[in-house]
């Protein structure tokens, strides 16, 4: 990437939003009942630096993996820019955009469908590298080493098919992959979510081992607040398509200044904890994203909720250094939080 | 069952008390026909319940603990077969070659809960007739008297403008209230025993929340007792008054929760402590402990103790050690000879 | 309650009583017999599949007469050692005949299937991958050709073709190929959601490699069924128009028109020129479906067509 310093962001996404249509039943279509849009992402805004790792966490519904697919542009914006260095994903198209994905990769969730069954894994490795020409026939196999051997593989593994591997070493794989084209940015969707709680701890460990080690810059997808609170540096929370709180982790995690996080917060089963827990923090359900509710879309859920909430979405406002959040309540714009 | 009968229980012998328990399960082993041979995928499995109580069975895939949760109402899948064992309710067995008294049981006495709800909800019926079936048959009531009591029924799991929401098809709600309303199917018949195989494993964690706090508040009002599996460690130790951990088929560690959690006694319950993702806001470690090694192939296991090849205390003798919990319940038992709790 | 002895078992097998272990025992003959069985049936029908062809080669070698050549001391003779198979009307050797005609009818099924294949592979494979209106204009062409009462189809092709093999390959082909687009249509759909198709796609590797590599290697499977299946469909379908006589012409030898030559003659007793080489087809059929069959059991969870 031209340009770039130590201090400039790696990726940059600007107010992006992404809805999807909706199919109507020929019911719907009869009575003309107007077409709906199901709204993934909301102008949602967030930057990547270098030696960052940025914790994107929500529930189902957020639009978390949808903004993971957004960033590497495997789908189109409604609106909004991806930034990556000083190039915008979404504009650029055929061999410049070839270029731009050098520089960003993403590594999947399932590890039993991230592999393509008829490759070795050492084809696979070095196909992305092969592809943008960085590497050539001859030394196609010291790549390949190198990249599992960093992974915690075997340089014997190359020859191995993804049906002779573990979950775990799959995931391996997969991240060796997504480092062939030495990217500047990784982009982790719920990369350990399907994995054994014996292998998860090993997962992170080296991604955090390759953050220290390479200085790229890490998103990392996921629900739970515990993978955050051990890997990531930043964090932004995610309801309904849109960011309700952003910032440091201790700060966002450790001094929350907003309802749903705290509600999450409180929501994690405390292995040590007491059995008799107080009352559930958040009552009620998602509400439907093909109908989000007006207002700060949180309202309906909220146990802080005043009649304000109701009407006006909430503006961001900068609780501390860094930290973010939309609330009236907690984070009102005249800075006199009420929480 | 009161609390009173619940003390009696406690410090008793489990084999020679076996009719003051609810559940017995012993000796419990279960084969399935693989490519290379037969594996065993619970072994010998041992573990008991007395009323009103909740246990939960942990460990990662493969370990055996979705295959002994479903053996205890016989609904083990072909090819799968129970070798040996027996699982013994009130006494009477309900498990083996021949045997066909689990299904008098089955949904009345003991009924059981999944991970996925959508399988067990028909998707041609309205909740509140599927619920109100439960009703009329298991319990003999009436078309009325089973509709007031279904409407009753959801509003106590939760479930707002119960009513209305009778009348919705399971394919209007959403995963959280689907798993409501299986709770609701599976506690209308007023069970002893509630069987739930990871049931809050495919919902959002404010949703977990939500239902575990529901089944605990169900458990403690109507004194069922309650059979929790799941691999989330941390939701084991939220709800569960006993634990026992499984690997590899193999029941490992067995006592009561605050004993396995706070003083683990064998080597793979303290490595799946320190691995687990404890949420400590605002520190960063630095480096996770993990388990060495990857998850057991069954198929070919080492002699001895399976957890060999991943424990840091691993010796020779561990290739003899037979794996049986050394102490009876109630007491805090582990499989391994070697170890003891951390100081 | 004796234990079993450690020796002989997997080390997990510890402390089971005699009786389980015959139980496992019995589970895994029971696997295993399974998995033998439908090899079994692969086998067997490579067997037949192969058999018929290099048997047909050797014919003349071995010498039952010329398959064409009408030797008029010879009509009609119920089938015996120098006539496995009999004579015909003409006095030609039936077995002979049907040995003639066996590189015909596997060219013809072979030939028109590969050719289906590639075609709607190929079709169904961009349909899939790529939607929007290539998937549905190439789904509606397969619709139409799927509707259409098949012999009638072919027979139309006959008729602008005029008598010969030419009208029934085009026929074959262009009816056949209809099939291998909607399952590979199918199978794509799946597939490209697929996350290594995605990482691939993120990676920045052109679509015709993604197409080439990571795409319809993995169609491929439940495509081999299907063209078991067509090869046993369209021989079926050359013998059956044959016998009304719009494939091949006489005296070149097909075993459908060896057939239809042996029917009037069903009536007066002499059997074996309709009903042996009738015999041949079915076999021949059953040869290749076992193939196709054998395979889905054998692989069966990599054949699954959905999801």
């Amino acid at each position: 990437m031209s340009g770039s310093n130590d201090t400039s962001p790696l990726l940059v996404a600007e107010s992006i939003s992404k809805t999807f249509p909706v199919r109507r039943s020929l019911t719907q279509v009869v009575q003309r009942a107007p077409r709906q849009r199901l709204t993934a992402v909301d102008d949602v805004s967030l930057s990547l630096y270098r030696g960052q790792v940025l914790g994107i966490v929500g529930e189902s519904g957020s639009g978390k993996s949808t903004i993971a697919y957004c960033l590497v542009r495997l789908l189109e914006l409604d609106s909004g820019r991806v930034l990556i260095g000083a190039e915008d994903m979404h504009s650029v198209r055929g061999d410049a955009l070839r270029a731009l994905r050098r520089h960003i990769q993403l590594i999947f969730q399932d590890p039993y469908s991230s592999l393509n069954p008829r490759l070795t894994v050492g084809r696979a490795v070095a196909e992305p590298a092969r592809m943008h020409n960085l590497v050539d026939r001859a030394g196609e196999k010291a790549l390949v080493s190198g990249l599992l051997e960093r992974c915690g593989l075997r340089p014997q593994d190359a020859a191995r098919y993804p049906r002779q591997l573990s979950g775990g070493q799959r995931q391996r794989v997969a991240i060796a992959r997504a480092l062939s084209t030495s990217p500047e940015i990784l982009i982790a969707d719920e990369a350990v979510s399907a994995l054994d709680v014996s292998v998860q701890a090993q997962i992170l460990n080296l991604l955090a081992e390759l953050q220290s080690d390479l200085g790229v810059g890490i998103i990392f997808i996921t629900h739970q607040l515990a993978v955050i609170s051990h890997l990531a540096t930043d964090v932004v929370v995610l309801y309904l398509g849109r960011v309700m709180e952003s910032g440091p982790v201790a700060s966002v995690l450790g001094a929350s200044s907003h309802p749903y996080t705290r509600g999450l917060l409180q929501a994690q089963p405390a292995l040590r904890g007491p059995r008799t827990k107080q009352r559930p923090a958040l009552v009620g359900e998602l509400p439907s994203a093909l109908a989000i509710p007006s207002g700060c879309r949180f309202h309906t859920r909220c146990p802080l909720v005043e009649p304000i909430c109701r009407e006006v979405d909430p503006a961001p406002v900068e609780v501390s250094p860094g930290h973010v959040s939309r609330c009236h309540v907690l984070a009102p714009a005249d800075g006199h939080a009420s929480g | 069952m009161t609390s009173a009968s619940l003390s009696d229980l406690e410090g008793a012998d489990a084999s020679a008390s076996s009719s003051a328990n609810l559940l017995d399960i012993r000796q419990l082993t279960v084969g399935f026909p693989s490519r290379r041979g037969v594996v065993l995928a619970a072994n010998h499995v041992n573990l008991s319940l007395s009323a009103s109580r909740t246990l939960g069975l942990v460990g990662e895939s493969g370990c055996g603990k979705s295959v002994t949760l479903r053996s205890v109402i016989d609904m083990i899948p072909k090819p799968s077969e129970v070798l040996e064992g027996e699982v013994l309710w009130h006494g009477r067995n309900l498990v083996g070659r021949g045997v066909r008294e689990a299904r008098a049981v089955r949904g009345r006495q003991i009924t059981m809960i999944f991970q996925d709800p959508g399988a067990s909800l028909n998707p041609v019926y309205s909740i509140g007739e599927q619920i109100a079936e439960v009703f009329r048959i298991k319990l003999g009531l009436g078309k009325k008297e089973s509709a007031e009591r279904t409407t009753e029924l959801l509003r106590s799991v939760g479930i707002p403008s119960p009513e209305q929401r009778a009348r919705d098809y399971p394919h209007q709600l959403s995963g959280g209230m689907r798993q409501r309303v299986m709770i609701a199917m599976a506690v209308a018949p007023g069970p002893e025993l509630l069987l739930a195989d990871e049931p809050t494993t495919a919902v959002d964690v404010t949703v977990q929340e939500q239902i575990l706090s529901l089944l605990v508040e169900i458990q403690q009002s109507s004194g069922m007792a309650v059979i929790l599996v799941s691999h989330d460690l941390a939701v084991i130790g939220q709800t569960c008054d006993e634990i026992a951990v499984m690997y590899a088929g193999y029941v490992v560690e067995r006592g009561s929760r605050d004993n396995v959690i706070n003083s683990p006694r064998h080597p793979y319950t303290q490595a799946l402590l320190a691995a687990e993702l404890v949420f400590e806001p605002g520190q960063r470690r630095s480096r996770l402990d993990t388990i060495a090694g990857q998850p057991p192939d069954l198929g070919d296991l080492p002699p001895g103790c399976p957890f060999q090849p991943r424990c840091r205390y691993a010796r020779p003798e561990c290739a003899g050690v037979a794996v049986v919990i050394d102490r009876p319940p109630p007491e805090h038992g582990s499989a391994c000879p070697f170890v003891e709790a951390p100081g | 309650m004796a234990i079993a002895s450690p020796s002989a078992q997997p080390s997990s097998f510890v402390g089971l009583t005699a009786q389980s272990t015959y139980r496992i025992d019995r589970l895994r003959k029971r696997a295993t017999a399974e998995h033998r069985f439908s090899t079994l049936a692969i086998w067997a029908g490579v067997f037949i599949v192969v058999i018929v062809p290099v048997v047909s080669l050797l014919g003349p070698v071995i010498g039952f007469g010329h398959p064409n050549q009408p030797n008029f001391n010879a009509i009609l003779e119920a089938p015996s050692l120098a006539h496995p198979f009999g004579t015909d009307s003409t006095g030609r050797d039936v077995l002979a005949r049907v040995f003639a005609a066996t590189p015909l009818d596997y060219e013809v099924g072979l030939l028109t299937t590969i050719m289906a294949a590639i075609i709607g592979i190929f079709l169904g494979g961009i349909a899939g991958y790529f939607g929007g209106w290539l998937d549905a204009v190439i789904m509606r062409v397969v619709d139409v050709l799927i509707a259409f009462p098949f012999m009638i189809f072919v027979m139309a092709f006959v008729a602008v073709f005029g008598p010969g093999l030419t009208g029934i390959y085009v026929g074959l082909t262009t009816f056949g190929w209809a099939f291998f687009a909607r399952v590979t249509r199918a199978e794509m759909l799946v597939i490209r959601e697929r996350q290594y198709v995605l990482a691939a796609q993120t990676a920045g590797l052109r679509t015709s490699r993604i197409l080439r590599v990571h795409a319809l290697p993995n169609v491929l499977r439940p495509n081999f069924v299907i063209a078991m299946a067509t090869v046993v469909w369209n021989i079926l379908t050359l013998a059956a128009l044959s016998y009304l006589g719009l494939g091949v012409q006489p005296p070149t030898a097909e075993w459908g028109s060896i057939v239809a030559s042996g029917q009037i003659i069903l009536i007066t007793g002499q059997w074996w020129v309709s009903t042996l080489p009738g015999l041949v087809i079915v076999i021949v059929g059953v040869g290749f479906s076992l193939i196709g069959d054998g395979i889905a059991d054998r692989f069966g969870y990599d054949f699954r067509l959905t999801v």
